[in-house]
């Protein structure tokens, strides 16, 4: 049995297939969806996606968004996708040094929780690409 | 009479203006041609966003974003403006500046501040001269989401911290590649109804995770993005459609001007001719 995998992006549809099973990064930890799952809709925070479609099985890096399960059809609604092999390997894993530097920066400092809220944000992104790219 | 030399040079030089020129319209056709498709690419997304806030909007009125709350004092309102970094495409840039002065204008009398965010060289320099910029974003080559990120985040950041009372977006809306119109629309704070209204169909999910107020925290953020993405878009595509028609007519014009001083030079070259003419014959005349 197979799920309808739709992901859609603001700039276009990144993956339209139908798959095994999909593991989510949701606001609540990760969560996987096979066929027959329970018609539910939840919040994603940055992180890794893993699409099994029989044949392979694909890694992506996707920022926050949400998840719609309906009958066997998800749809995944994200700021960014990424796929494994669209990945430059090495220029993530500097992206993420620099975001851990930032982060170490900031603390001890009492600068503004916006700021670092906005680093944390740049550093999932990173460590999620580089995670995706290297088991891609 | 203008000497037959001039003339000539004048020739030359308006035929390297047309070469520019539609050398010039022929690139706007082709990044107007990908402007469109990152267009039509954003709908299902629009599509998808809108009708999922419409679905948490019904069934959980009480459900509430700080970005939704209108501020009880309104005391400062942000006007981003959206132009294109370059000239050279016809009225397109001055059309979007008047109507940022005017919304500015029109909400003087509401607002105790008016500031500006000006997105694109052009805007960037005309109210650089004129009112408090508070930021500025120039350079975009080709729009990413994440360009609409950031200046959503600044927008995000200054509401919630109560710097700003109100935020409104000015862009030239891409109708066709013969009309583009100036829109004026609030940002903040949002409001989720009128987005609704374009939402196709809706599922009804039985379950939401955690709950409808941490969707929404994901949701209405995305939204305000969406919302200037597509005005990068929208003023992306029509300043490509403005550069091309304006290209076209320059096209042409030197068209005109190069016939008009081609009749030009060949009377000149006639009235020569003729010139040496008599002066031989009134030569030989005389012998």
């Amino acid at each position: 049995m197979a799920i309808d995998l739709t992901v859609v992006t603001p700039e276009g549809q990144a993956y339209d297939k139908a798959v095994e099973s999909v593991v989510l990064p949701g606001v609540e930890g990760a969560f996987g969806v096979l066929s027959g799952h329970e018609v539910f809709m939840t919040a994603l925070q940055t992180g890794e996606m893993t699409i099994e479609t029989g044949a392979e099985t694909l890694y992506a890096a996707v920022s926050k968004g949400f998840a719609e399960v309906h009958e066997d059809v998800v749809t995944v609604m994200v700021g960014s996708c990424e796929f494994a092999h669209e990945i430059d390997l090495d220029r993530a894993k500097v992206a993420a040094e620099r975001a851990q530097a930032q982060l170490e920066e900031m603390r001890g400092t009492d600068e503004g929780e916006e700021l670092y809220q906005e680093y944390q944000e740049a550093y999932s992104k990173a460590v999620a690409r580089v995670t995706a790219a290297e088991r891609g | 009479m203008p000497n037959l030399k001039d003339i000539k040079r004048r020739i030359g030089s308006v035929k390297n203006t047309q070469k520019i020129t539609s050398a010039m319209r022929m690139v706007a056709a082709a990044k107007l041609r990908r402007a469109q498709d990152a267009i039509i690419a954003a709908r299902p997304y629009a599509k998808r966003m809108y009708a999922t806030l419409g679905e948490i909007g019904k069934r959980q009125t009480d459900a509430e974003h700080v970005l939704l709350q209108p501020h009880e004092q309104l005391r400062v309102l942000e006007v981003v403006v959206v132009t294109s970094d370059r000239g050279l495409c016809g009225g397109f840039n001055s059309y979007a500046l008047k109507a940022a002065s005017k919304v500015i204008e029109e909400q003087g009398a509401e607002f105790d501040r008016i500031v500006v965010t000006a997105v694109g060289r052009k805007a960037a320099e005309y109210f650089g001269k004129r009112t408090d910029v508070v930021r500025a974003w120039t350079g975009m080559a080709t729009i990413e989401y994440a360009n609409a990120v950031e200046i959503a985040e600044h927008l995000s950041a200054r509401y919630e911290a109560g710097e700003i009372d109100g935020a409104v977006l000015v862009y030239n809306e891409f109708i066709s590649a013969m009309t583009q119109t100036p829109n004026a629309d609030t940002l903040l704070p949002l409001s989720v109804e009128e987005e609704v209204g374009e939402a196709g169909e809706t599922v009804v999910p039985f379950e939401i995770e955690p709950d409808a107020n941490a969707l929404l925290n994901v949701l209405v953020p995305q939204a305000l993005e969406f919302a200037i993405y597509r005005a990068l878009l929208e003023n992306q595509a029509g300043e490509h459609a403005a550069r091309m028609t304006a290209m076209e007519s320059a096209t042409r014009n030197s068209e005109d001007m190069i016939q008009s001083l081609t009749l030009q030079y060949n009377r000149a070259r006639q009235a020569a001719i003729t010139k040496e003419l008599v002066e031989i014959v009134s030569g030989a005349e005389a012998l």
